[in-house]
């Protein structure tokens, strides 16, 4: 009876162990498999709102047909109200981002107004003798020193 | 119902907000784009537009920032992600909005 290789590493005729379960492989296979899965339901997703969100080509012709450009206007109004609320969030966490970036741009061209030392200057540790730039010395050292409340530091 | 859109898109912007459920995928979100490696994607992007105005860094507005990094930020959603937002936002349109007609 012949074993059918499910994919694991050698599937020569000659190879000893032709069913040697491979669990990375089987892993990868599950999340990819998912991932398709997620695609083709936004795929389903966005077929549906295409009719709503596509701009209208030709004009409503009379009254008789009010009533169901009517609702399409609705639905692209509810649709294109969807994606507005959408890019809002988006945007959201892109400022944040930008903010992070923005203030630490700015900490490295800081420069204290009493003895001039640039933000990115580095200073060594007295504890672990690593460098760090200025700004970001005092945070270490807190949490180096042990001074405040440590959490995972092991004592030396 | 066209005509009144303004005042009903308003209220429904405000119910958005105040039924928490703006905050509450807006956190799905944020862990699936994290997961996703958006958020990194963006932070190498704006730590190189950061580097290109390094002549001018003094002078860098978050604005700069912002303006040069948001159709980046944008286009770079994985099509799952924005997708699977997208639906429930618009379920909660439609459950805001019942489809009747005046």
């Amino acid at each position: 009876m012949k074993i059918k290789s499910e994919g694991s590493g050698g599937s020569g005729p000659g190879n000893a162990d032709k069913k040697v379960p491979n669990p990375a492989y089987d892993e990868l296979l599950h999340f990819y498999e998912g991932k398709i899965a997620a695609l083709r339901h936004a795929r389903d997703a966005l077929e549906t709102a295409k009719p709503a969100m596509t701009p209208p080509t030709t004009p409503p012709a009379n009254g008789s047909d009010r009533g169901g450009s009517q609702q399409q206007d609705n639905q692209r109004c509810r649709a294109l109200l969807a994606l507005e609320l959408l890019t809002e969030l988006i945007d959201d966490m892109t400022m944040g981002v930008v903010f992070d970036t923005h203030f630490e741009a700015k900490q490295g061209i800081s420069v204290c107004a009493n003895c001039s030392t640039s933000g990115s200057d580095m200073c060594e540790c007295l504890n672990c003798q690593r460098s760090f730039p200025a700004a970001r010395f005092a945070s270490h050292m807190d949490k180096c020193m042990g001074l405040s409340s440590r959490r995972t530091a092991t004592r030396r | 119902m066209l005509s009144e859109t303004g005042g009903i898109r308003e209220e429904l912007l405000k119910r958005f907000i105040e039924s928490g459920e703006r905050e509450r995928l807006q956190e799905i979100m944020r862990t699936k784009l994290h997961t996703s490696g958006w958020q990194d994607r963006v932070k190498d992007k704006c730590q190189k537009i950061v580097h290109e105005n390094a002549d001018r860094i003094e002078k860098l507005t978050v604005d700069d920032i912002a303006e040069e990094v948001t159709p980046f930020a944008r286009s770079s959603v994985p099509e799952d992600i924005k997708a699977e937002i997208l639906e429930d936002i618009r379920a909660f349109i439609f459950r805001a909005l019942p489809e009747s007609d005046n």
